[in-house]
This record gives C-alpha cells, structure tokens and sequence, in this order.
C-alpha cells in the first residue's frame, strides 16, 4: 500500500514541487543561524534602505537590518505558527468528528450546532475579535488560529465516520468485544486519516496567510522579531522607493502557502483510492 | 445447556412501521453440539444471531420481550461492559462476506492482536506474535508470514475467512455464531472452509450456531436443525429425521424446491407467492397464504409450536403429522 503512495507522490509533479519547496524551506529555517550573513536584529543605520546588491542579497529595511536574514528568521515563526496551529485544529477537529460521528444523537446536533455558530463568523473575523482581548504573541497567535480553524475538519471527519460506522466491520469488532474507544481510534481514525492530511496540509498554507495576515496588521507576532507580516508593515510605508521591503515578503509568503496548496492537492489525488494506477 | 433462547421477540422500527422481526422463537444449543438454523431471506435469522450478542442498536429494534441463557446467565439484561466481556471471549460471530468485515486499512496480524489484547493481559510482543502465528496455522493458512503483514486486500476470499475464523476464536470462545460464512465463498472454498470449521469444532470444544440458506451444508455439517420462516420457528428437531421426512409443509415445499441431480429437463417446483410482510402479518397460520395443505381453519387459527413426539420434534402446524 505504502508502495503505490510512493509510487503515485513521485508521478505527482505539483505534489513533488510543494514538497520540494518546503524541505528546502523547512531546512533554512532550521538550520537559519548557520546561514544568514547578519544578525536579524543587527542594526546599521547607515545602511538603511539599501537596495539589493552582493553585500545585502535583498537588500535592507528602514533600520538598516538585513532583509534576506530577516526573511529566513521569519520562516521559522511562518513555519512553527503553521504546523502548531494545525496540529491544534486537527486533533481537536479528528476527536470532535469521530465523537460526533459515532454516537449520534444529542451529542451530534450539539457538537454540530456549536460547529454552525463557530461557522457563522468569518474565521478571520473571529480571530481577530479573540486575538483582540489577548497579548499579541507567537503563542496566542498559534492558540487562537487552532482553535478556530478545526470546524471544518470536524465536519469533514464526521462526515466520514457516519458512512464508515455502518461498514460491517465495525460490526465485527464490536461482536469481538472491542471497546468503544478501540473502535474509534484503531478502527475508525486509521479509515479517516486520508482526509485528515490532505486538510491537515491545505490547513498549514492557511495558517501561515492568517499570521502573516495578523502580523500585517500588528496583532501577530510583534516587532523586532521578524514575521513576514510584520516586515510586511514596514515595506508598505516605503513601497515608493524600496520595493524590494513588499515584494520580498509578499514573494516568500505566496510560495509558501502555494507550496502547502500544491502538496495538499496533489496528497488528494494520491490518497483517493479511486484513481488510476 | 450451552444457549438457551426463550421466547425471543424482535421488533424494527422503520418511521411509521413496526416490523415484528421474530416472534416467540426459542432455541436450545448444549456444548460441542451444532446446530443449524435455516431460512430464506429476511426471515429473522441474523437478527437471532445479533439478538445473542446484543448488537442490535438500540434506535433501530427493540427486543420487545423474551430471555437468552449463555451459560446460566442472563444476556439481555446483562451490563454493557458485562456484555462486551461476553463477546469475542465466550461468544464470537463469523460473517457472511469476510472483506467487509476485516478493516480495510490495518494489516490482518494487527487486526488479531486487537482482539487478543481486549481479552487478555499484555504480554511481550514476542509471544503475542507467536501467539497470532500458531492461530493462522491453525486455521491451515500457509504463508504465515505474508499474511500476518497483509492488507485484506492483499489476499484472496478464502484465506480472507480463515483468518476471520482465526480472529473469532482467538480467544478460544465458547460459542461460534457462524453467519452464513460460507456465502461469500465459491463451492470448492466452501467446502474447504466447512470441514475446517467442523476439525475446529472438534479439537476446540466448542459449541456452533450455524446459520444459512444451504439445505446441503445443513445436512452435511449439523446434528440439530431449526426452519425460520417469518420470524416464527416452524419445524425444529434432529436435522437427519426433519430432511428424510419433513412434516411442515413449508420444510417440505422448500425441500422440494432443491434442484436435484438429474438429467431430465424440468421445471423446479416453487413455494408459490412471497414471503410475509413482516409489517402486517397474515391472519392465522403465517404460512397459510402459501401453504399448498391448507384449510379454511388455517385462516383463523395460530398454530402453537407443540411437540410431535412419534416425530421426535416440534412443530408449528396443527394439521401435522402428515403421514
């Protein structure tokens, strides 16, 4: 089985691409100290709004700091709200699903009504009624787009164990004396995982646009520590004469999410069994 | 006694409808005996088997009254943690199409592990493996190894239920409900699968409930029979006495109605009409719409099962013995 995945990720050209990308990203982010050429807080004012050139790779911002440094720093809180905020919103979103799914009933029309109220509000809408009421850090940020963001999973997983409860081998392992957590989580979760990671990875492009998003507008992750929202923020004020402060930013945040995008979409296309070869 | 069913009643409800599923149907099994009951579709015969192992969902049918006897204790009224204890350990069920009832995505030896751990305390992963090994032996699969590690999928229908049967005995239950398990099967597999159930009921003790449509696996592989017909017993007693000479006139029709070894081109005889709507059920004797014998009195008259003692069964007809 794992076999054929393998086999289809590396026909998946788009899928490979969005990999590629992001290992390659994931890597300079880990690995950013050893790489950038500056100190990403390093002032030097009298390098201030330098263009690009060999000295500054993308050239520098209002204080004189090195964007390129600046910008691989910045991965790493893109890449850490991402992944943290999805892991949030899909464990919470898989057990709200499955429990929801599987019993039915009044704990169904009550998780899912809750899930309706929550889908109500546009997300960022919400985000930012929370994020509001709470010190703008990493942290929060983190919490707060994970815990908004699983409504849809959770619909999605429900909608999944409902078809799946019905299979007879469900049936099998409750006549087998299987208890029901057994069922829910060595039955059912191994059937619903495909699903779950293809949203799992659209979910870390999304993530990543709503920090840079928060960020943008000062209610993400705060100056100095650079964010490409916030960097973002600053490049708009000298959009006239120092493009390279937006288009840089604007660049790493658009291949990113369209990394995850890709990934996503072609994770689909891999993990459905029903198509081809 | 092993199993002891006693006044079973079953109803389904579908919005509006009641569905009486079965009706007073009683049942007896003693230990290493097997037991067959057979039946045409939508008669009533896994609802028994789910009765048993309360697997019935509680918004779909509801045992309207009746008591089963597992060993002495009570199972309907029994806990559901209770219950739960009971299945796979003192009963387990095999069922009809063994690729729908394995899990599509866990490889079969996880799948037995599963099953051995709800039952029994956690031992090395060295000697459950074993363990799982020596069950897939038992059950005559070759190629362990590949199997253990296989996806359902992976491998081919028969070995499919021979590895359910290994899961269902696991844990060396005393009671093995057997679903129709052979319908899913071609006829060479069945039979295979047929004599293994019948080397395992032998070597292990155990007691079988076999459930089917088949007259010819009935004759071959049980000592007691019983014929459902819409949900009421008709005709129960030793399963070689009711096949040499039937006394229901349903039991008889249906036999009848078996195609024979014979070269001559003719018409098989049909039981004429449908089964009974389960949801306003005929007048009288349940049969009677379709019984070839009967009266005016058939129409009024609900026939109780009785005994037929020079037949050594019983006997849901009141027009019976038929010499």
């Amino acid at each position: 089985m794992l076999k054929l995945y393998i086999k289809r990720f590396i026909q998946n050209k788009f899928a490979l691409w969005g990999i590629s990308f992001i290992f390659i990203l994931s890597s300079l982010a880990l690995f950013s100290p050893f790489i950038v050429p500056y100190a990403p807080l390093e002032q030097n004012l009298l390098e201030r709004l330098q263009s690009p050139s060999i000295l500054h790779l993308l050239g520098t911002d209002d204080l004189g700091r090195d964007l390129f440094s600046r910008l691989i720093y910045g991965s790493r809180i893109s890449l850490t709200v991402g992944f943290v905020a999805v892991s949030i919103a899909t464990l919470f979103g898989t057990f709200i699903g499955l429990v929801s799914g599987y019993f039915g009933k009044w704990i169904d029309s009550t998780l899912m009504r809750i899930v309706d109220i929550l889908l109500c509000f546009p997300t960022f809408f919400l985000i930012l009624m929370v994020i509001a009421f709470l010190e703008p850090n990493i942290l929060n940020v983190m919490i707060v787009i994970g815990f908004t963001s699983w409504t849809g999973l959770a619909r999605l997983v429900r909608g999944e164990t409902l078809s799946f409860k019905e299979r007879e081998f469900i049936l099998a392992a409750k006549s087998l004396g299987l208890s029901t957590p057994k069922i829910l989580f060595f039955h059912l979760l191994p059937n619903v995982s495909a699903p779950i990671l293809v949203s799992a990875t659209l979910g870390v492009g999304n993530a990543i646009l709503i920090e840079s998003s928060l960020s943008f507008l000062g209610l993400g992750v705060q100056p100095p520590i650079p964010s490409w929202g916030n960097i973002l923020t600053t490049g708009k004020d000298y959009i006239h004469f120092a493009w390279w402060l937006s288009l840089f930013p604007g660049l790493c945040i658009l291949f990113t999410v369209l990394a995850f995008n890709l990934l996503g979409e072609g994770l689909r296309d891999i993990l459905d069994p029903r198509s081809q070869n | 006694m092993l199993l002891e069913i006693k006044n079973l009643s079953l109803q389904y409800v579908r919005g509006k409808k009641i569905i009486s599923a079965l009706r007073d149907v009683s049942l007896t099994l003693d230990k290493e005996e097997t037991l067959g009951l057979v039946g045409e579709s939508g008669c009533g015969k896994s609802s028994v088997a789910h009765s048993i192992l309360r697997l019935i969902p509680a918004n779909e049918g509801k045992i309207t009254h009746g008591e089963i006897f597992f060993e002495g204790k009570e199972l309907l009224q029994m806990e559901p943690e209770k219950i739960r204890q009971i299945r796979g350990k003192e009963i387990a069920i095999i069922f009809q199409d063994p690729f729908t009832s394995l899990n599509p995505v866990i490889p079969i030896g996880k799948q037995i592990e599963e099953n051995i751990l709800t039952h029994s305390l956690k031992t090395s992963s060295l000697q459950l493996k074993e363990k799982i090994f020596s069950l897939l032996e038992e059950v005559q699969l070759k190629e362990t190894e590949r199997i253990y590690n296989s996806y359902p999928h992976q491998i081919s229908g028969g070995q499919r239920q021979r590895a359910m049967i290994a899961m269902a005995l696991a844990n060396r239950p005393k009671l093995l409900i057997c679903d129709e398990p052979t319908t899913a099967l071609d006829v060479t597999v069945q039979k295979e699968i047929m004599e293994l159930l019948m080397k395992l009921q032998k070597n292990l003790k155990i007691s079988i409930l076999f459930i089917t449509h088949h007259f010819g696996l009935i004759g071959l592989y049980t000592q007691k029979l019983a014929v459902l017909y819409g949900g009421e017993i008709v005709e129960e007693g030793s399963t070689q006495e009711i096949l040499k000479n039937p006394q229901h006139p349903y039991t008889q029709s249906l036999l009848k109605s078996l195609p024979r070894k014979s070269f001559k081109k003719e018409k098989l005889p049909v039981i004429p009409g449908s089964p009974p709507d389960l949801s306003s059920l005929p007048s009288g004797c349940i049969f009677h719409p379709r019984c070839p014998k009967a009266i005016e009195e058939c129409k009024k008259k609900v026939p109780l099962l009785r005994e037929l003692k020079k037949f050594n069964r019983k006997i849901s007809c009141d027009l019976a013995p038929f010499s």
